[in-house]
């Protein structure tokens, strides 16, 4: 942003020879339309997944999902929040109010927060802010203050339990995910997250989840803490249980409730964005990236935020299957894999990858990372085939019914 | 949470004493539960997560069943028979049949014993779906359940073109059954069976195999044999803590003494005999067995009545009976006395679920509050059966 | 299954006292009948060995207020001896099912009490299940179970009046404001004098 009001400041700029001031206040209400724009964005993303959970968890279920709204039900977003912003504002007797009307509004909040600072293309990003990764995770936990808040003024005993155990796991996977985080960090030297993604290459060896094993099982660390981190199954023990009656959203409905769950499927997408940065090589495209195309060269932008928006959507349907798989974890086995399991694998993952850096000088990166990427694509081509193409055999020698 | 101290309290809030200063919290798994297991109110007192009393509220769902039989004659008795446990209605119907029929020494043609039996087994499959797939359910795995749920509405397809109902049956009758099979049943069964027991085996490979749900059911609710004495467990739950007790082997009724079959005995699959997962995999095993016992039933089955001549009154002898069958949450038991009149004097339905209700109190305590569901989910409660 | 029980009958017999025991074994449902005040012990030794009965089955509770036959003839029925041969004694009768899994048997005892606040000993303390069972048949039919643990109402709500499996039983006309009997639109035109036409029920009326 910066260097957008260089380029206007200076000589046969628009706004050359304005005063401070006004440029300044040219600034914030550039800041408010970007704000307002990834908002959007935002709204759409949410509701865009929240219609594929819907028909992805229908197709597994073998039914259809929703396919009554518009075209085969793909607008079914629109018409739950049409439906959910007309409906009444039930707020119970016996709630502490104040609380009550902001937890939701505090949940949305800190997770919009978060997507400021995620990258969407080469030079698409709202702030690119130095210390970007660890701004990420310090916002996205400031949505733990938003459910406390709506499980202690719900003024009932089940939201309580729901509020006081999603607290326990929210702080607790912060430790793992920002050690795993810390990994790929390292590897670029820098907390920013388009130098993150610019010192990665185009191609799959040149990633970093392949760089090194400590890397690609810092990927399924941080995979699984940030999962823990906005709720899903199987740790989406405060919400959708079916001994809490939905935990800490019991007594929320309409706007507020749909506010709940736009901030946990938004967090999906920060979960997935999170990822593709650190470890998959973001909007990295191949043969045609050169680093000094001029900010208005749109046509690499805009294959590079496909390409982005591509490898999020891929952890986001990673995200969602195994939301339809998997049971819950209880509570105490979660903490258990928190502390016992995963902080110990966090640590040994930081040194082992350290070790790496010293020990493997720089010639031997690329054969690692090629070697590691093919072991890692026949590991995934044996997966495939003993789980999907031997049920694909099986299923149709069923009898059809 | 409450704003004065109550006033009114019932016996049940008499015995959990309440105590403001106390750092337990009651809470209540209320009437509501957003599980399947029907209408019965859990009072905990809970430390934290720990629960450390568990006081059961039954009764909403009392429709003095018992005390309506007194009121018309033998066969109009069968439609509330279903209505005991709605999930196993043919076992109720054939349950009470035996009874009267007992009493009143009724012969029962062979033809109609087979295609009670048929019936029940499928009986037997749909309602340890329900069992299997809501306990997933419960424990948050949304997908099982929906499977379940497709083969269980083939199965009711089927049992639909025998008896016209796909919930509640009343298909059993005082000295037969009502209808015979339609034609083409028997191919379509065996087929649809073939397609079963692969199915089976793909659910078994879904859930029993999955590390997260072992360890939400491994040693949660360890019933060992004392206990299961002691509290008079039946059925699946019995057979889960290492017993081998079947009535359709120990005590065999009808013509299950010529249709082969095993029985389902808890084997300490992940660790411990007589936990939960022991009582979830003993059902998935049933399932297995019954589609057997009706590949052999199909086969075996003669040509003949399907129900013997009775009186239009019935007036059976003065005197009392007890019947037991192997229904699938256990031994059904019918006692009924007769005052040789219409009517009957008395009908007691003594169900599998009320036992294994009685459990609870003494296991619950010292359970985290999610294995308290996980527990409670294993033991296969159904609500009217509890309180009739 | 007839010869246990006579068996039972005469081992009890020697135990308890033999006019406490009855013996029942060759009706249509085998079984032995105690003196209420023994029932207690009669179970603790069914469950010893030989008998060695594993679980109790069921509590079963009934009024015997209506009911006629030469089964209960007053005369020569083991409880004339203990309670009287006075018509109007309102009697209940208890049947206790008790199974034994190494056997493969199933021991049942009969006890038949009298009066109109009945009572008998509790088995609580010897098998887990009874408690529950023990409730049902209070709450429905309003005996009373010694020293047991916990004696409440199970099936009803705890401010119910009356006992509903009694014969003689009549509900009250509401429970906390709300009628206990649905109207019903026969009895209605019944009482207001209206005719029924073409119907169903007119020849069972007639």
């Amino acid at each position: 942003m910066e260097r957008l009001i260089e380029i206007l400041t200076r000589q046969g700029g628009l706004l050359e020879g304005y005063s401070q001031e006004l440029v300044v206040i040219f600034q914030i209400i550039f800041l408010v339309i970007i704000a307002l724009i990834v908002l959007i964005f935002l709204s759409l993303y949410a509701g865009v997944t929240s219609v594929a959970e819907r028909k992805i968890a229908g197709r597994m279920q073998s039914r259809l999902g929703p396919n009554k709204v518009w075209y085969r039900g793909l607008f079914q977003f629109l018409a739950d929040g049409l439906k959910m912003i007309q409906k009444e504002d039930i707020i119970p007797d016996l709630v502490d109010k104040p609380l009550f009307r902001i937890a939701p509004y505090i949940v949305v909040t800190a997770m919009f927060c978060t997507w400021v600072a995620i990258p969407f293309g080469a030079k698409l990003i709202p702030a690119d802010i130095n210390i970007g990764i660890i701004y990420i995770m310090a916002v996205a936990s400031l949505n733990v203050i938003g459910i406390i808040m709506a499980g202690w003024a719900s003024n009932n005993k089940w939201s309580l339990i729901g509020g006081i155990r999603a607290a326990a796991q929210i702080i607790s996977y912060e430790i793992p995910s920002a050690l795993a985080a810390l990994t790929a960090v390292i590897l670029a030297g820098s907390l920013s997250m388009q130098d993150i993604i610019s010192k990665q290459g185009a191609w799959p060896w040149q990633w970093y989840i392949t760089h090194d094993p400590f890397t690609m099982i810092s990927f399924f660390v941080l995979l699984i803490s940030l999962l823990a981190e906005g709720n899903r199954t199987p740790f989406d023990i405060p919400e959708a249980e079916s001994e809490l009656v939905s935990g800490y959203n019991t007594e929320y409905s309409g706007f507020r409730f749909l506010l709940f769950f736009l901030a946990e499927w938004a967090n999906i997408y920060i979960i997935s964005a999170v990822l593709t940065t650190l470890f998959l090589g973001g909007w990295q495209t191949p043969w045609i990236w050169e680093p000094l195309i001029p900010i208005l060269n749109m046509k690499f932008e805009l294959i590079g935020i496909l390409i982005f928006l591509t490898k999020s959507f891929f952890i986001t349907f990673i995200v969602i299957w195994i939301r339809w798989t998997l049971p819950r974890l209880r509570v105490d086995q979660l903490m258990t894999v928190c502390w016992k399991y995963f902080i110990p694998i966090s640590f040994f993952n930081l040194f082992g990858l350290l070790f790496w850096e010293v020990l493997f000088p720089e010639s031997l990166a690329l054969a690692a990372s090629i070697s590691i990427t093919t072991g890692f694509v026949i590991i995934f081509m044996i997966f495939l085939y003993y789980v999907v193409v031997k049920n694909f055999i099986q299923m149709n020698a069923r009898v059809g019914f | 949470m409450r704003d004065t101290e109550p006033t009114n309290l019932s016996n049940t809030e008499k015995y959990t004493i309440y105590d403001p200063i106390s750092d337990e919290m009651e809470l209540n798994m209320g009437p509501q539960h957003p599980s399947t297991h029907g209408i019965i109110r859990l009072v905990l007192k809970t430390d934290g997560e720990v629960v450390t009393r568990v006081i059961p509220d039954v009764g909403y769902l009392h429709r003095s069943i018992e005390k309506i039989g007194e009121l018309g004659n033998y066969y109009d008795f069968m439609p509330y028979t279903d209505r005991v446990d709605y999930l196993s209605a043919m076992h109720a119907n054939a349950g009470y049949a035996m009874a009267v029929e007992k009493l009143a020494h009724i012969q029962v043609p062979e033809r109609a014993e087979y295609l009670r039996v048929i019936a029940q087994e499928f009986n037997r499959i749909i309602s340890h779906i329900i069992a299997v797939g809501a306990y997933a359910l419960d424990l948050g795995a949304f997908t099982p359940f929906v499977y379940l749920l497709r083969e269980r509405e083939k199965i009711n397809d089927l049992i639909e073109s025998i008896c016209g109902a796909r919930i509640t049956y009343n298909y059993a009758r005082v000295g037969g059954v009502s209808q015979d099979l339609p034609d083409g049943f028997k191919e379509k069964a065996l087929e649809y069976l073939d397609h079963f027991d692969l199915i089976v085996k793909e659910y078994d490979r879904l859930i029993s195999y999955n590390k997260l749900f072992v360890h939400r059911l491994a040693n949660v609710g360890i019933v060992n044999r004392e206990t299961a004495f002691r509290y008079g467990l039946v059925g699946p739950n019995l057979r889960a803590s290492g017993i081998n007790w079947d009535l359709r082997k120990d005590q065999p009724y009808s013509v299950y003494p010529k249709l082969e079959f095993k029985v389902a005995v808890g084997q300490g699959w992940t660790g411990t005999v007589g936990d939960s997962f022991d009582r979830y995999y003993c059902r998935i095993i049933e399932m297995e067995e019954s589609s057997k016992i009706i590949r052999q039933a199909l086969l075996q089955m003669p040509e003949g009545e399907i129900r013997a001549k009775v009186p239009r009154k019935l007036k059976p002898p003065v005197g009392e009976v007890i019947s037991h069958i192997e229904s699938s949450r256990g031994d059904l038991m019918y006692y009924i006395m007769s005052n040789g009149t219409e009517n009957p004097y008395r009908i007691k339905i003594r169900t599998g679920s009320f036992n294994a209700m009685t459990i609870l109190e003494e296991l619950g305590a010292g359970m985290y509050i999610a294995d308290l569901v996980s527990f409670f989910a294993s033991l296969d409660v159904v609500a009217p059966e509890v309180d009739r | 299954m007839s010869n246990v029980h006579s068996e039972i009958t005469k081992e009890l017999g020697s135990v308890i006292g033999s006019d406490r025991v009855f013996d029942r074994s060759q009706q249509l449902l085998p079984s032995i009948e105690v003196h209420p005040e023994s029932l207690y012990d009669c179970i603790a030794f069914l469950k010893k060995k030989p008998y060695e009965a594993s679980y109790l089955d069921s509590i079963n509770g009934t009024d015997l207020l209506s009911f006629p036959g030469p089964e209960i003839h007053r005369k020569d029925v083991p409880w004339s001896s203990w309670y009287g041969t006075d018509e109007k004694i309102r009697l209940y009768m208890l049947v206790y099912q008790l199974v034994s899994l190494e056997h493969n048997k199933e021991y049942i005892v009969k006890a038949v009490l009298h009066g109109n606040n009945p009572f008998i000993a509790s088995i609580d303390s010897l098998f887990g299940n009874a408690n529950w069972l023990e409730r049902e048949i209070y709450d429905l039919l309003g005996i009373d179970f010694l020293n047991s643990r916990d004696l409440r109402r199970i099936m009803l709500p705890e401010d119910w009046e009356g006992f509903p499996m009694r014969k003689d039983y009549k509900e009250n006309e509401k429970y906390w404001d709300m009628p206990t009997t649905r109207f019903n639109p026969l009895e209605a035109m019944k009482q207001r004098g209206i005719a029924l036409k073409n119907s169903i029920l007119k020849d069972k009326e007639d």
